[in-house]
C-alpha cells in the first residue's frame, strides 16, 4: 500500500487521490485527482470523466466489468452549506431499454468521512468471489468477508457494522433487494438517505459487495478558511430565510405522533433539516414492533393515495411509516412503488380489470399486503421475481397493463417526476415544458440534480408571487427577472408557451452538473430567485444567487477558476455524459423523441391563468428540441455533440 | 497549580432541542484551529446516532476551577486574560491527564491536548451554528 502515501498531493479542497478497489483481484490502488479537477471538479463530473475511460461499449450492468463510482463532490468536507452529498454512478440495471450509464445521489456523513480518510472518490471494479464488505480507515483498506452480513437488512447491516467497528464509522449498505439483483435496489446510508434511482444497490449485489464502512482522521484543506466560513455563513442566512426550517418550530400537538418527530438534516453541514426523524412509532401490520427512521420528501405517499383504491381505509401515517422503514431495510426504491407500480395497478383497477398477483387480488390500502409484496420482490419469490425487473419490463413479461406503462413512465425505466404528467405531475403548463425537455435528453429521471427550475421559477410563480404575476407591476418585474436570468421573459412567464424553455432546460441541466460535482443539495441549489426581493433575484454580499456555487467554491480552492470557466464545467459534464450515451448505446435524437407520446397525454394540473389542461403539440415540441440541439451545439438531426462544440469545451482530445 | 480562578467572561451555551446535529460547529472549530477541516480534532464533538436520530454534544464548559488545569503535571493549561482556560502547546507533552480529569469528557489528546479556547471570546462554532443551538453568553461567573 505504499502508493497510497506517495501520490498524496493536496490542492484545496481536494485531498488528492481517488481510491480504486478491484474486487476480482483484491488489488487496492490510487489515482491522482488533480489532473481532472480543473475540468470536472469532483462528484458527478469526475465520475463521468473516469467512466469515459473505464466503461467501454458492450458492458452490461451486472457484468464484473461494470464500474461503480462513489464520488463526494469536491466541496464535501468544506464549510459550504449542505456539502455532504455523494454521487454514485455506473451502468444502471434500471435503465430501459438500455442498462446505460447514469447517476444517483445520497447524503448522510459517508461522503465527508471518505474525504477525511484521504480520498476524493472511490472506484470499485470487478466482482468478489464471495460476499465482502470494504473497510477503509485512512490508509488501511481491507476487503473483509461479509458472510455474516449477507442476507441482513440494509439498516441492520449498518447497525452491526457500527457495533463491530465503534463510534464514528460511516456506512453504506445494500439490503436483500440488492443481493437479489432487484433492478431498483438502493444503496443507502443511515436509515433513509439513499441513491434510490438507478438500481446501484443491485450492482453492488452483483459484485458481492454488501457494505462500505469508512473512518477518516485526516482533514480537508481549505485555501482561505476565514473567508470560506464567512461566505458559508452568509449563504446559510439566505437559505434559512428562504426555506425557514427549524428543528422544533413545526412540531404540532394536533398531528398524530408529532411528539415523536424531530427535525434532522439528511446530510452533513446542512442548515435546513427538511426531513423529520421519528423515533418509536408503533407498527400497523405489526403493532408489537416500533420503528425509527427519517421520513423525507415523498416517502409519506404510502400513507394514502387515490390510486390505492382503498375503500376500507389506507395505511395512514403509522402504516405508511412502517412500510417505508421495511422497504428501506429491504433496500428497495420507494419511487417505483409510489409513482410507478401503485398507480399502474390503480389504473388497471380504474378500467375494471382484476389485478391478480399470484392469484390474489391487490389490496393497496392494506399495510400488511404491501409488506408482503415488498418481501416477495426483494427475495424474488413468485410474481415478485418478475416485478423485481421494474414495471416497464414486468408488464411485457406478465402480459398485464402494457398499454398503461407509457402513462406513468416517461422513459428510461423510471416513473414520472415533475414533468406535468403521470402520477407525479408537479408543475403546471407551461413550466413542465422545461422539465419535460430535461427528461427527453437525460438517462434517468432528471430531478436528481434537476429540481431547481421548478423550485426557483414555478414555485414562486404559483405561490408567493401567484397573484402578482398578473399584477402589472409585479408582472413587469417578474418578466424582467426572466430576461436577466435566461435572456427571455418567456422562460418564466406563466402565460407563455414553448418560447424560452429550451434555454432554461440547458441552464438547469448544467447547474445540475455543477451542484452534483460540488456535492451540494439539489433541493437548495442553485438559489436563483428570492420572492421577497424587488427584482426577485437572490443575492448575498453583492453576488447573485446564480453564482453562489462559485462564490462558495472560490475561497476553498487553491485553483483559481474564473466564474465563466467554472459554470462551463456544468456544460462539459452534461456533454460528456451525452458522449458516453452516444458512444456506448448509440443515443441519438430518435431515442430522445421516444418521450413525446407520453407528453401528448393529458397533463395533470391546470395553470389557473390559462384555465384548462394543455397537452404537448408534437410539432412544436420537436421544434423546441431543434432549438435545444442548436443551443447546445449538437447536431440537430442526430443529437450528437458537434466536433466544434467538443473543441470549444476542450473535449476534442477525448 | 493554577492561580485563583478569574471570572470567565463568556461561555458556550448549548440548547440541545435547537441543535439538529449538522456539525457545522465542528467544521468551523477545526478549520480555525487546525487550518483544515478535521472534525476529529474539533474542540467540541457532536456525536450522531443515525439510527435513533439522536445526538450528543460534548463541549468545554470553561469550569471555574478547571480540573483539567489542576490535573496537568506541566502547568500547560492556564487561564487567559479573557477568562478562558487554554493550552500552551509548548508545555504539553500529550500525557492525557487533563482528558482524564475533564468531567464533561470534552478534552481529547491527539499529540497535544485539544481544548476549547473560545476562540478568545469570539467562538467560530457559535458564528457557524445555523439553528441557535449554540450561543455565546457573556457571564460574570
Amino acid at each position: 500500500m505504499e502508493d497510497l502515501q506517495q501520490m498524496k498531493t493536496r490542492t484545496a479542497p481536494w485531498v488528492g487521490q481517488i481510491l480504486h478497489i478491484d474486487l476480482s483481484s483484491g488489488a487496492v490502488s490510487t489515482l491522482p485527482t488533480l489532473p481532472y479537477a480543473e475540468q470536472y471538479l469532483g462528484g458527478r463530473g469526475l465520475a463521468a470523466r473516469l467512466a469515459w475511460d473505464m466503461l467501454p461499449p458492450g458492458v452490461k450492468a451486472f457484468d464484473p466489468g461494470n464500474v461503480l463510482f462513489f464520488m463526494p463532490g469536491c466541496l464535501v468536507g468544506t464549510p459550504a452549506p449542505s456539502a455532504g452529498r455523494v454521487t454514485i454512478c455506473g451502468l444502471s440495471p434500471q435503465g430501459y431499454p438500455d442498462e446505460w450509464y447514469t447517476r444517483s445521489n445520497l447524503g448522510g456523513q459517508w461522503g465527508p468521512e471518505l474525504k477525511f480518510a484521504g480520498y476524493d472518490g472511490l472506484v470499485v471494479t470487478g466482482k468478489a468471489p464471495q460476499p465482502v464488505c470494504i473497510q477503509i480507515e485512512d490508509d488501511r483498506v481491507e476487503i473483509r468477508d461479509a458472510a455474516g452480513l449477507w442476507g441482513r437488512g440494509l439498516v441492520e447491516t449498518q447497525k452491526l457494522l457500527n457495533e463491530q467497528l465503534g463510534e464514528g464509522w460511516r456506512t453504506l449498505a445494500i439490503g436483500p433487494a440488492g443481493e437479489n439483483l432487484v433492478r431498483y435496489a438502493i444503496v443507502a446510508t443511515n436509515t433513509e438517505s439513499a441513491a434510490g434511482q438507478g438500481g446501484f444497490g443491485a450492482v453492488m449485489g452483483s459484485k458481492n459487495l454488501k457494505a462500505i464502512a469508512v473512518r477518516g482522521h485526516g482533514g480537508v484543506p481549505v485555501a482561505n478558511p476565514r473567508e470560506a466560513l464567512r461566505r458559508s455563513r452568509l449563504v446559510v442566512e439566505r437559505i434559512l430565510e428562504r426555506y425557514n426550517y427549524h428543528p422544533t418550530s413545526e412540531r404540532r400537538p394536533d398531528v398524530p405522533y408529532d411528539d415523536k418527530r424531530r427535525r434532522a438534516p439528511c446530510t452533513y453541514q446542512c442548515p435546513r433539516s427538511c426531513g423529520g426523524f421519528y423515533e418509536g412509532l408503533p407498527g400497523a401490520a405489526f403493532p408489537d414492533r416500533t420503528y425509527d427512521g427519517h421520513w423525507h420528501c415523498c416517502s409519506p405517499v404510502w400513507a394514502g393515495a387515490a390510486w390505492m383504491h382503498a375503500d376500507k381505509g389506507k395505511p395512514g401515517l403509522q402504516g405508511g411509516f412502517e412500510i417505508t422503514q421495511i422497504s428501506n431495510d429491504l433496500g428497495i426504491n420507494h419511487w417505483e412503488f409510489a409513482f410507478g407500480m401503485g398507480p399502474w395497478f390503480g389504473a388497471m383497477l380504474d378500467r375494471g380489470e382484476q389485478v391478480l398477483l399470484d392469484g390474489e387480488p391487490v389490496a393497496m390500502g392494506d399495510t400488511a399486503w404491501w409488506i408482503a409484496l415488498l418481501e416477495k420482490i426483494s427475495y424474488r419469490r413468485g410474481v415478485g421475481d418478475v416485478l423485481a425487473e421494474g414495471c416497464p419490463r414486468a408488464a411485457g413479461i406478465l402480459g398485464m397493463g402494457e398499454d398503461l406503462i407509457g402513462q406513468f413512465y416517461p422513459g428510461w425505466g423510471q416513473a414520472s417526476h415533475w414533468d406535468g404528467h403521470g402520477s407525479f405531475g408537479g408543475p403546471y403548463w407551461p413550466f413542465w415544458l422545461v422539465t419535460s425537455l430535461q427528461w427527453a435528453m437525460d438517462t434517468r429521471d432528471p430531478m436528481g440534480g434537476g429540481h431547481d427550475y421548478t423550485i426557483n421559477i414555478f414555485g414562486p410563480a404559483s405561490n408567493e408571487v401567484k397573484g402578482g404575476v398578473l399584477d402589472p407591476d409585479a408582472r413587469r418585474r417578474w418578466l424582467a427577472m426572466g430576461e436577466h436570468l435566461y435572456g427571455s421573459a418567456d422562460a418564466v412567464d406563466p402565460l407563455s408557451s414553448y418560447g424560452g424553455k429550451a434555454h432554461a432546460s440547458i441552464v438547469h441541466q448544467d447547474a445540475g452538473g455543477i451542484k452534483d460535482s460540488l456535492g451540494l443539495c439539489d433541493n437548495t441549489f442553485p438559489m436563483l430567485t428570492d420572492p421577497k426581493a424587488e427584482d426577485f433575484i437572490q443575492r448575498v454580499d453583492g453576488v447573485e444567487g446564480r453564482h453562489f456555487e462559485h462564490y462558495l467554491f472560490e475561497p476553498t480552492s487553491d485553483l483559481s477558476i474564473s466564474r465563466e470557466d467554472f459554470y462551463r464545467i456544468g456544460t462539459r459534464i452534461y456533454t460528456l455524459e451525452r458522449m458516453i450515451a452516444h458512444r456506448n448505446w448509440n443515443r441519438d435524437r430518435s431515442t430522445d423523441e421516444t418521450i413525446i407520446p407520453y407528453l401528448m397525454r393529458e397533463s395533470q394540473s391546470v395553470n389557473p391563468a390559462v384555465g384548462q389542461k394543455i397537452e404537448v403539440d408534437e410539432v412544436r415540441f420537436r421544434a423546441m428540441m431543434d432549438e435545444y440541439y442548436g443551443l447546445r451545439g449538437w447536431d440537430v438531426q442526430t443529437g450528437r455533440p458537434l466536433p466544434e462544440t467538443l473543441k470549444d469545451l476542450g473535449m476534442d482530445k477525448l | 497549580m493554577p492561580d485563583q480562578a478569574k471570572p470567565v467572561r463568556g461561555r458556550l451555551v448549548v440548547e440541545p432541542a435547537l441543535c439538529h446535529a449538522c456539525q457545522s460547529c465542528m467544521v468551523a472549530c477545526s478549520l480555525v484551529h487546525e487550518g483544515e477541516v478535521i472534525p476529529s480534532k474539533a474542540r467540541l464533538q457532536v456525536t450522531i446516532d443515525p439510527f435513533k436520530g439522536n445526538h450528543t454534544i460534548r463541549y468545554c464548559h470553561q469550569c471555574r476551577n478547571a480540573p483539567c488545569a489542576r490535573a496537568c503535571p506541566n502547568h500547560a493549561i492556564s487561564q487567559a486574560e479573557a477568562g478562558h482556560w487554554q493550552v500552551d502547546e509548548s508545555l504539553c507533552d500529550g500525557c492525557g491527564a487533563c482528558a482524564e480529569a475533564c468531567p464533561f469528557h470534552t478534552l481529547t489528546v491527539i499529540g497535544v491536548a485539544l481544548k476549547c479556547d473560545t476562540c478568545h471570546g469570539d467562538p467560530a462554532c457559535v458564528a457557524s451554528c445555523p439553528s441557535g443551538g449554540l450561543t455565546w453568553r457573556i457571564s460574570s461567573r
